[in-house]
């Protein structure tokens, strides 16, 4: 017993919680699953014009609407164009928009709860009701209109898609750091005597993140999806560059006579999501302690 | 008397991971009788409330219970029926009721209390509607609801705390059954209150030849309340007698453990507790011989060869140990002598922190608008003192303020007014530099060692970060000697300083919090309920660390409570609070021998002593009512609607607190002398009557 707990702090510190994070992530195999097809995925993105046989946009007028060949994988679409060059590029569109359109939600969002918490009052409610304002427009209605100011490039897309989630992490951003605020070791680091910003630094910033991340990582996986939504609508990214979206838009109408053109990059969205919200459920999983074992 | 239900070895077992289970309930064995109380007393994670849900096979999957429970009334092994059987809901509410410990959440609250019980007593009994109501009333009366017709149809959150834990107990036996297993039903409540619905509990089971099953880890109550005591430990049963055979000749070293690591109110202060060493078993790694091997003083090497066996070892008493009741009583002769004596501590004349005519009031909002429509006085006009190196007792049910006292000590609330005068500087009024240099020297302990430590914090940065806020060591090197000093005091290895809270156990962990509050060398500690949250065996170690610790460091300890044996333990002087007031106010000793104020009479009365001839032999005070809401403060004492002794000037007038000599005070018109003969007669003969 003895040895096993001095054994057990030998090699405590950063390095054994990183491990136990790990371990903790990785535990159930469908989380394993999932995060190997999200790096997938991210690899193909990444590294896209290495994976891509053809330019994803050239036109050849002469062998639109081909099937399945050594010479094109899946095929081309109505415009000639390499259908699997297509999807890889897709990946990447859909990836850096949903990365993107997260990221400044996250942290603008976040910003803004801590503003909100922090401040209480007229400033707390004045946010709380832009919120509820912005969720209250139908998203289509709002990007439409944003689209049309701002155009439709993929940062543009990014940023407009951002502004539809920003609500939810201003709300949960403030909540979490309501409750810690409200905790018995914050008053314990005030009694002691701790300052202001030092207070915000290490004890509440490290606590309220947590749920940001986790709720960040599922939300990669909707915006992927509103983006091919928008795409689908004709309202996304514009037109030559490859979107998921935007293809199967395209391939509607041979879906009969080319099911493999709407089917492929159907079931790429599908398996992104997927592997995202798979990943997503697994990292929840780790940084809530109570799911820990209270004794590792 | 006729066995009502038999269970015969249950074993109750859940996964740990694909491979493994592991045993909550390992082989227990027990039987209720008719019309008679048994208690099941044991620590968190003993198995005592797995066994009870097991016998009504409430355990749900992947959780498995095997065994066997025999019900009177019923043909062969209950639980061979399987959990959804018609037989086994016929016994779960129709045979056996049981209440649990959340009054709060056990109601469903969209329904009114009157529906909930007609609509078990229609299940359960088969009566039409009307007469289900009739009923209901009728139980609702039986368990001491006023106007019970009115509140039928009123809603759980209408009710307190208390009073929706009588009617769980309404709905339970409006269905007639004969065994009420009540678990940790009155844990959540106060003491005045618990004693109230144990006291009902028991003129119910006498009443209508019940048959009762106390499930605690209390064991004064166990004292006061059953007949026959089964003693859990590990998920075995390791003892069980009858009460008295029980409390005078406990034989297995855990309830020997037990009963000396308890505080108890009648028991003088010359004494440190004993602790039981170690920590709780984790149920998920339990040794295949003695459970409580580790930590059993007694141990010997024939221990672990394999299960111990129950053996008898008088009339109905069982005991589980290797060791047999010759043994341990020879073993027992030899350590007993090393029961240690309390440290010798120095209180100086010098006074240390001093609360002048303090009040706090919070404002009560309401509408739409959010008006001030009143205000709550939470700490209405307090004033107290408390020596260097003197620990200041302070004891009152919940919504007393005491909390808020503390609170206000600690300036994490401003008071509305008074003074606070720590080291004769007010508190209230420091600001900036002046303001950390005194938080310095006064800081807190928590109730609750989950919360009040930071998740992400290692314990080494948690322990050292008021050495760094008040710039108390110079250098890494130092800092490092300090927190593993610090560690090193309260108890800890100080090689786990780069662990988090969590992977602490709960005594570890405030232990943790301790070492906070002792960083940096404060003369006053504020311990706000420090050792509510632990187990019976941790919070002797915790107190005794305490006591050591003032002894050590001539610190002085504002000590807030609701369990008064403790508070006696380690309080010189102790203060009673009543609605915000100063009701009493006497060194500890004293306060116990011989209360003043009714209301201090009753709360003492209330808290059971763990040994049932000393209690019996009480006074017992039934405390009428509930703790009035502070929202409508009575305009004279606060304390008079519950009073026995209330008088008429005492519904207009509230009383001064005034020195009664020897060192205490006390806020009531009985003890009045300079306000004139009269009124001192009219309040003797009043006693007299009383």
């Amino acid at each position: 017993m003895r040895e096993k707990i001095e054994a057990r702090a030998a090699h405590s510190g950063r390095g054994r919680r990183a491990r136990q994070f790990l371990r903790a992530l990785f535990h159930r195999k469908i989380v394993l699953v999932g995060s190997i097809g999200t790096i997938f995925f991210v690899l193909i993105a990444l590294f896209a014009p290495l994976v891509a046989p053809y330019d994803p946009n050239v036109i050849d007028k002469g062998a639109y609407l081909l099937g399945m060949s050594p010479l094109h994988p899946l095929g081309t679409d109505l415009y000639g164009r390499d259908l699997f060059s297509r999807l890889v590029f897709g990946a990447r569109v859909s990836l850096l928009t949903g990365v993107t359109a997260t990221l400044i939600a996250a942290a603008a969002g976040s910003l803004l709860g801590i503003v909100a918490a922090y401040y209480g009052g007229i400033v707390d409610k004045i946010l709380l009701r832009a919120c509820e304002t912005l969720d209250a427009i139908p998203y289509i209605a709002l990007t439409m209109a944003l689209v049309a100011i701002l155009g439709n490039g993929m940062l543009n897309m990014a940023v407009i898609m951002c502004s539809t989630c920003v609500p939810f992490f201003v709300r949960m951003m403030r909540a979490s750091v309501l409750s810690i605020l409200n905790s018995d070791y914050i008053l314990a680091a005030k009694l002691s005597g701790q300052s202001e910003w030092k207070l915000w630094l290490k004890h509440i910033l490290p606590n309220s993140v947590s749920p940001i991340i986790v709720s960040a990582t599922q939300n990669v996986g909707n915006t992927i999806m509103m983006e091919s939504g928008l795409s689908f609508l004709g309202i996304g990214i514009s037109v030559p560059m490859a979107s998921w979206g935007a293809i199967i838009s395209e391939a509607r109408p041979y879906l009969t006579t080319h099911p493999l053109y709407v089917l492929a990059p159907c079931a790429c969205l599908a398996a992104l999501i997927i592997c995202l919200n798979l990943f997503g459920d697994g990292i929840r999983d780790a940084l809530d302690p109570s799911l820990r074992g209270e004794t590792a | 008397m006729k066995t009502l239900v038999r269970a015969e070895h249950i074993v109750t077992t859940f996964p740990v991971d694909r491979k493994r289970r592991f045993a909550a309930v390992d082989g227990v064995s027990l039987e209720l009788r008719r019309g008679e109380i048994v208690g099941l007393v044991g620590e968190s994670g003993s198995g005592k409330s797995v066994t009870s849900m097991s016998m009504l096979q409430l355990i749900l999957p992947p959780g498995k219970v095997e065994g066997k429970v025999f019900v009177d009334g019923f043909e062969g092994d209950t639980l061979a029926f399987g959990a959804d059987s018609d037989q086994v809901r016929q016994i779960r509410g129709g045979k056996i009721g049981m209440i649990f410990q959340e009054p709060m959440t056990s109601l469903d609250p969209v329904l009114t209390v009157g529906r909930q019980i007609q609509e078990n007593i229609m299940t359960h009994l088969h009566l039409p509607k009307a007469e289900a109501k009739a009923r209901a009333v009728e139980m609702m009366k039986a368990v001491g609801i006023p106007d019970p017709e009115t509140r039928f149809g009123q809603y759980p959150s209408q009710f307190s705390g208390g009073m929706r834990q009588r009617i769980m107990i309404a709905m339970v036996l409006a269905a007639e059954p004969d065994v009420l297993i009540a678990d940790e039903a009155t844990t959540a409540l106060d003491v005045t209150t618990q004693a109230l619905i144990l006291d009902l509990i028991q003129d119910l089971a006498r009443q209508r030849d019940l048959t009762v099953v106390i499930v605690t880890h209390n064991l004064g109550l166990i004292a006061r309340y059953a007949d026959r005591i089964y003693v859990m430990y590990g998920g075995n049963i390791v003892e069980s007698a009858e009460k008295y055979e029980l409390f005078d000749h406990p034989i297995h070293p855990y309830t020997h453990g037990l009963l000396a690591a308890v505080p108890r109110l009648d028991a003088g202060k010359r004494h440190m507790l004993v602790p039981i060493e170690g920590l709780p078993p984790n149920p998920a790694d339990l040794p295949p011989y003695c459970k409580f091997y580790d930590r059993c003083p007694y141990r010997e090497e024939a221990c672990t060869q394999g299960p111990c066996a129950l053996y008898q070892a008088g009339e109905g008493h069982f005991v589980r140990c290797a060791l047999t009741q010759e043994a341990l009583a020879d073993k027992r002769g030899r350590l007993e002598g090393v029961r240690r004596l309390m440290p010798d501590k120095t209180v100086s004349q010098e006074i240390c922190l001093e609360v002048k005519d303090l009040r706090m009031d919070f404002p009560i909002y309401r509408g739409l608008l959010k008006q001030k429509v009143g205000e709550v006085h939470a700490v209405d006009g307090i004033s107290l003192h408390v020596h260097a190196g003197e620990t200041l007792g302070v004891v009152g049910e919940s919504g007393c303020g005491k909390s808020t006292l503390a609170k206000c000590v600690m300036r994490a609330l401003k008071p509305t007014a008074g003074q606070i005068l720590f080291h004769g500087e007010d508190l209230g009024t420091l600001t900036g530099r002046k303001l950390k240099r005194a938080r310095s020297k006064l800081s807190m302990i928590f109730q609750d060692p989950f919360s009040s430590l930071d998740p992400r914090q290692t314990a080494g940065s948690i322990v050292g970060e008021p050495l760094k806020i008040h710039g108390l060591v110079r250098d890494r090197a130092q800092y490092d000697a300090r927190v593993d000093e610090l560690l090193r005091i309260v108890g800890l290895d100080p090689t786990f300083r780069d662990r988090l809270p969590r992977e602490f156990s709960g005594g570890q962990r405030q232990r943790l919090g301790i070492a906070r509050a002792l960083a940096s060398e404060p003369d006053m500690i504020v311990c706000d309920e420090p050792i509510s949250a632990l187990d019976v065996s941790i919070q002797a170690q915790v107190i005794n660390l305490l006591i050591d610790l003032q002894a050590r460091l001539k610190i002085a300890y504002l000590f807030i409570a609701h369990d008064l044996s403790v508070v006696k333990h380690i309080s010189d002087r102790i203060v009673v609070m009543y609605l915000g007031r100063v009701v009493e106010l006497a060194p500890a000793e004293r306060l116990y021998e011989s209360p003043l104020h009714p209301y201090t009479k009753a709360l003492l009365s209330a808290v059971p002593v763990s040994d049932p001839h000393v209690d019996l032999a009480r006074e017992r005070i039934e405390l009428r009512g509930e703790v009035p809401s502070v929202m409508d403060h009575p305009a004279g004492c606060a304390f008079c609607g519950r009073c026995r002794y209330a008088m008429d000037r005492c519904r207009t007038e509230a009383p001064m607190l005034r020195d009664q000599g020897d060192g205490r005070q006390v806020a009531c018109f009985l003890y009045e002398r300079e306000a004139g003969e009269r009124d001192g007669r009219e309040g003797g003969t009043e006693h007299g009557e009383a």
